[in-house]
């Protein structure tokens, strides 16, 4: 498979192939929002299967649906898109369960996605920022290594901000 | 090449596709990713997550972190998560927690009660707060001429050499100077450092303007500024002006305008007036406020429409971008907040204009994260402090705290002019934010 000229025609689609074998065909002006299909489209232009061994099929609709709405929004250079986008992106993240955001949060960072990133981060933060340094450990599986006592002191040290 | 096209992988890809299926446990263990999780947090969970492991100890500790971690933290307008109140009755200060109410069997302890660096055994005094950082200096200080600039956050504070200096001055060392104030002058999204603004007089020599000299932490050192402040502009409250908009602005005595000096441009810029009265309305003399929130640069005063029975209001004026002007930003109905809160009607005391009929202080205005919506006003109401939000109009109490003073014997023969239960009920003290930051002194 390779496209016959490498003139300016941006309706040119490629092949998304992911883990799982799930296929997906999207406007490269789409796919090459992520960073890392941006690479490969121009390092090896000629070819329009891309194989991505570390996404599976689920994630990987999921970040080119996040890609091509703002692809789409960002098409008309009208001023309320920012807030459109904002808006979209809120839906985008509202429902996520903490499996699904850590699996697509791996995903946008794999795919150099850093916009999709950025925007997985933040809600990572927002809902961790609340918890308990016990509830923390358990999340993300971290065992404290501090000696005994050496926690204690730490928390002493900053008793406000447990409160 | 010895592998196959298409299946190039980066360092990150080959971590990716070893991991263990658990994702919240990779996330945490791919550095980049946990970096820019941990840059997103407020400073107040940081310093909790402290706590974790050793390795989130040194992450969060790194002073490149701090530094990323405060600029980003500033571009997105913190706002102050509490208060530091200053009775002029007591040395200790005490702490409102902004972020929840909370009950008066579990008061908030706050960073601090009081504060001593070195060998000051005086305590020290607060005296502005600007974007995470305190501006300090010992409570007894004729002599030494010292300042401190402290992280109520990190507890790190930096001691600053003496000033004013006479040598920079141009004069003996045995001029005696008269301190007029200090501001500190601190924005993280523009820079890691800080300035630190002293207006002095010089005694026994005269001269037509103040000296004025500027610290940059940069430096360490002091120099004196090319700008200078005409005596004429006198009577200006110089200690701890508000910062905003890289300019430190001082109040005149009697409120009728703003100065207003460019820190890193070192220019005074003509006098700015304060929001003007409309016509057929008085503003009131008390009850006003004079701050910073996120970026924005508040006046708050209460006002009635002329004519003993008519409805007194309590207006919050912010300053327009590029000083276009004041406008009026959120106006509370005192009359409405009455009926939420009864024990602002002033009830047993002789009124004498409008405003008497209520009895607060405005502690401070802060403004939300995200918008105005979640904007509010802190009121010390008697021993009450209440947050009370613009645009729901709803009102909560945060904490309670101690009334100040008994009023001193001499003014109770004035009845009339300073009833005990008024005088017991208005804040007489200093409020200074408290905007949680890692940044470095």
């Amino acid at each position: 498979m390779s496209s016959s000229s490498t003139t300016t025609t941006t309706t040119r689609l490629l092949m998304l192939k992911a883990s799982d074998g799930v296929t997906f065909e999207v406007e490269e002006a789409v796919a090459t929002k992520l960073g890392a299909i941006n690479n490969m489209v121009e390092e090896e232009g000629s070819e329009d299967l891309i194989c991505l061994p570390n996404v599976n099929g689920k994630f990987l609709g999921m970040v080119l649906e996040w890609c091509k709405k703002h692809a789409n929004n960002n098409t008309n250079s009208d001023k309320g898109n920012d807030e459109v986008n904002k808006w979209w992106d809120k839906e985008f993240v509202m429902d996520l369960d903490q499996n699904t955001l850590y699996h697509l949060l791996m995903a946008a960072d794999y795919l150099s996605g850093t916009e999709l990133v950025d925007l997985l981060t933040e809600k990572v933060a927002s809902m961790i920022r609340g918890k308990k340094v016990e509830e923390i450990r358990e999340t993300f599986k971290i065992k404290s290594d501090f000696l005994p006592g050496q926690e204690e002191e730490i928390r002493k040290k900053n008793s406000w901000a447990f409160e | 090449m010895w592998f196959p096209k298409r299946t190039r992988t980066s360092r990150k890809a080959a971590a990716a596709a070893a991991a263990p299926s658990y994702s919240a446990e990779i996330i945490a263990s791919n550095i980049d990713l946990l970096y820019e999780i941990l840059l997103r947090l407020p400073a107040k969970s940081l310093i909790k997550f402290k706590s974790v492991s050793k390795h989130w100890l040194s992450l969060i500790s790194d002073t490149k972190f701090c530094r990323r971690h405060s600029s980003r933290r500033r571009l997105i307008s913190d706002p102050a998560s509490g208060l530091f109140l200053n009775f002029s009755s007591r040395p200790e200060f005490e702490f409102v927690n902004l972020d929840k109410a909370h009950s008066s069997t579990d008061p908030s302890r706050g960073p601090f009660r009081s504060l001593a660096f070195d060998d000051d055994v005086s305590g020290i005094r607060i005296i502005q707060s600007c974007n995470g950082l305190l501006l300090c200096r010992p409570v007894l200080d004729y002599k030494s001429r010292i300042n401190y600039v402290y992280n109520p956050t990190t507890k790190h504070y930096a001691k600053l050499p003496p000033s004013p200096t006479p040598r920079n001055i141009g004069e003996s060392t045995r001029t005696n100077y008269t301190v007029l104030g200090v501001s500190l002058a601190f924005d993280p999204s523009k820079s890691p450092h800080y300035k630190v603004v002293c207006v002095s007089d010089s005694c026994g020599v005269f001269r037509p303007t103040f000296n004025v000299e500027i610290y940059s932490s940069e430096t360490g050192c002091w120099t004196l500024s090319s700008s200078s402040i005409d005596k004429d502009m006198l009577p200006v409250r110089f200690d701890g002006g508000v910062f905003w908009n890289g300019s430190i602005h001082w109040l005149n005595n009697r409120d009728e305008y703003l100065l207003c000096f460019n820190v890193d441009e070192e220019r005074l810029s003509s006098p700015i007036p304060l929001p003007p009265v409309p016509e057929g309305w008085v503003q009131g003399i008390g009850h006003r406020y004079f701050g910073e929130s996120s970026g924005h640069l508040h006046f708050v005063c209460p006002i009635h429409k002329a004519g003993a029975r008519s409805a007194s209001y309590l207006d919050v004026f912010e300053m327009g971008v590029d000083y276009s002007g004041w406008f009026l930003k959120f106006r509370v109905d005192l009359l409405a907040l009455s009926v939420a809160i009864p024990i602002i009607i002033q009830g047993k005391f002789v009124q004498r204009s409008n405003f008497d009929k209520y009895v607060f202080s405005v502690l401070c205005v802060v403004r939300g994260e995200l918008d105005d919506g979640e904007s509010y006003i802190v009121l010390k109401i008697r021993s009450r402090v209440i947050r009370y939000n613009f645009n729901t109009r709803t009102s909560s109490m945060l904490c309670y705290v101690e009334s100040d003073r008994a009023p001193t014997p001499h003014l109770l023969n004035w009845p009339l002019l300073l009833h005990p239960e008024q005088f017991s009920d208005c804040f007489d003290g200093h409020v200074y934010q408290y905007i949680p930051s890692l940044c470095s002194v």
